[in-house]
């Protein structure tokens, strides 16, 4: 059975080899690029704050982090939450969503905009889902429709799908993070239409399927989908969590302190969160363009040919996150030195790994949000029309997209705001990690001087990327 | 203790909200970012925001490849094209029939702040963008 399921899915793939373009899968982005005096304010902004931070340490010395928690199950609106037929439910519109994503795009209009397959994927799954996550927990651990497939398989079968192989712990999240690179491989350059939209879908469901009959379903959805680690690593920002079939209220980004990270490989899916995301809007400025047009290009147009443009950010996108890795590495071994600690450098790097993600969160928000404000309103005029056959279903297929929501200035205040909220976060929270990792108080606090330092150069990267000119193609 | 952090966080918002005003700048001109070197277009005279676009081989050869102005402005876009196309400005939705040797004239309103390309809508190349500088700041 895995051996047909794999020559089926290899032969699939012959289909969609992604097209290496120099486009964005889908949506416009209407930004423009924040004032330099906006950049300087962020920049001394989060200077300013990270100091104030370390003030408040200063006298607050509890090693023992705890939170307060709310029990939401007396709450008639939370209970329902949790309840196995409002769960099963959303199961099934999840499932109906994957089915109809795949099918509008064979029978659907093959046209971006026309079509709901696109705007549902690239806004609603990829976007809203995350930003949704960051706000009320990892609901995808329930209705990820993939696993949620495995499991009325397993139903039906009456036996759990225990795999094949035991999966080789080294292995880790690497899989994960090969999947997210191929991901953002389409989002930057593949530019899909509804059609292979679909096919990649229908690719994505083999590979869950073959992956569960490998190694079973729990290490498949822990350590490989692609989606279950990364809604997994945004769910920890969340101010809510589920314990044993109770939710509960508890203060946002707390979750990030719960533990390190257990593996390098995770460390690293983590900084291609930030880079991946700092790289789509460095790609498209004047600095990266301009260098590459009149420095390399010069230089490897002998040995890749011509036109290898594509290559180039093929190239830039593999090495963006060991430039944030680079950096990591340094500013933890300059904490290891300042506090003469007895952990490895590797082991530090894991500790404070989770506290990078409000940054990689902030970056992604601030970068993409106007998106949904703007390609998300288009859903309304889709569902009237989901296939581009000209029906009305709900009378709203001539809706027009207001657009004057989109101010540039409000923009620019909001990402601003949104990157600042995202240091301070990262700052507060490496503070009480440190706390929890060094021996004694002052260690802990002399330890946030590099720690400062890193944070306040990824956020100044944030910026100064959201204050580049862009470019439309011209130098 | 509480007083401690009630004192860091009232220095924080004075600090920042400090900060915030002594950094904005006093006018709204439509001054571009420092790293650019592309032409300011001046808003004190009263210029009117005409540009002039020659559309050869569905390729750009005269006229801006990015129009700046200010929120709130007319803004006249005269193009003329080597072939027949539409020509199309992305968010504002607006359009223009291109025949060959006629000059098409689309006048709008930049009342949509931000960067909006503009395409010939039929081959689906981007010509250029209109770059709207927002009243507020």
């Amino acid at each position: 059975m895995i051996k047909w399921l794999f020559i089926l899915s290899l032969a699939f793939n012959a289909l969609l080899i992604p097209q290496p373009v120099s486009a964005h899968a889908f949506g416009k982005l209407y930004n423009l690029p924040v004032p330099f005096w906006m950049y300087l304010y962020g920049g001394a902004a989060a200077l300013l704050v990270s100091f104030l931070v370390i003030g408040y340490f200063l006298n607050n010395t509890s090693k023992n982090f705890i939170y307060p928690t709310i029990n939401l199950s007396n709450n008639p609106f939370f209970s329902i939450l949790t309840k196995s037929w409002f769960l099963n439910i959303l199961k099934g519109i999840s499932v109906f969503l994957l089915l109809l994503t795949i099918i509008s795009g064979f029978i659907g209009e093959n046209s971006a905009y026309s079509n709901f397959n696109m705007t549902f994927f690239w806004i609603f799954f990829v976007l809203v889902l995350p930003y949704f996550t960051a706000f009320f927990g990892n609901v995808y651990a329930f209705i990820n429709p993939w696993k949620v497939l495995v499991e009325w398989g397993e139903k039906l079968l009456g036996r759990k799908v225990k795999g094949v192989a035991e999966y080789p712990k080294n292995l880790s999240y690497y899989p994960a993070l090969l999947f997210y690179f191929l991901f953002i491989w389409i989002e930057l350059f593949g530019k899909t239409g509804p059609f292979s939209l679909s096919l990649i879908l229908i690719q994505y469901t083999f590979i869950n399927l073959l992956g569960v009959m490998s190694i079973g379903k729990d290490n498949w959805f822990k350590y490989c989908e692609f989606f279950s680690v990364f809604l997994r690593l945004i769910g920890k920002i969340a101010p809510l969590e589920y314990h044993k079939g109770t939710l509960y209220l508890r203060p946002p980004f707390v979750g990030l302190l719960k533990d390190g990270a257990e593996h390098f490989s995770l460390l690293l899916f983590i900084l291609f969160m930030l880079s991946s995301t700092a790289f789509d809007g460095f790609s498209t400025t004047l600095v990266w363009y301009k260098f590459y047009w009149q420095k390399v290009s010069v230089l490897i147009t002998s040995l890749l040919g011509p036109e290898p443009y594509q290559a180039f950010q093929l190239v830039g996108l593999i090495l963006s996150p060991f430039v944030f890795l680079a950096i990591y590495w340094i500013l933890i071994a300059l904490t290891k030195l300042i506090t003469l600690s007895k952990l490895s450098i590797k082991k530090l790097m894991l500790e404070f790994a989770f506290t990078l993600i409000p940054i990689a969160f902030v970056y992604n928000l601030a970068h993409y949000y106007n998106l949904i404000l703007s390609s998300g309103q288009e859903m309304i005029r889709l569902i009237s029309d989901p296939f581009g056959y000209g029906w009305n279903l709900f009378g709203t297929a001539f809706y027009t997209p207001n657009l004057s929501i989109l101010d540039a200035g409000v923009t620019w205040h909001v990402q601003v705001f949104l990157i600042l909220i995202g240091h301070i976060a990262a700052v507060y929270l490496a503070h009480i990690a440190a706390l929890r990792i060094f021996p004694t108080h002052r260690k802990a606090l002399l330890s946030q001087l590099p720690m400062l330092i890193l944070m306040v150069t990824y956020t100044l990267i944030g910026l100064w990327i959201l204050a580049q000119p862009v470019t439309g193609g011209e130098i | 203790m509480k007083t401690n952090t009630l004192i860091l966080i009232v220095i924080a918002v004075v600090a920042l909200g400090g900060l915030f005003f002594l950094l904005k700048p006093k006018t709204a001109p439509i001054t571009t970012t420092e790293n650019q070197n592309q032409i300011v277009v001046a808003e004190q005279t009263p210029q009117p925001n005409v540009f002039e676009l020659v559309i050869e081989d569905k390729k750009l050869v005269s006229g801006p490849a990015t129009i700046k102005v200010n929120q709130g402005e007319d803004v006249t876009i005269k193009i003329i094209s080597d072939e027949a196309e539409e020509f199309h400005l992305h968010a504002y939705d607006e359009s223009a029939e291109l025949e060959v040797g006629k000059q098409a004239v689309l006048i709008f309103k930049a009342n949509l702040s931000g960067r909006f390309p503009f395409e010939l809508e039929n081959s689906k190349i981007e010509i250029g963008v209109l770059e709207v500088q927002p009243k507020s700041k």
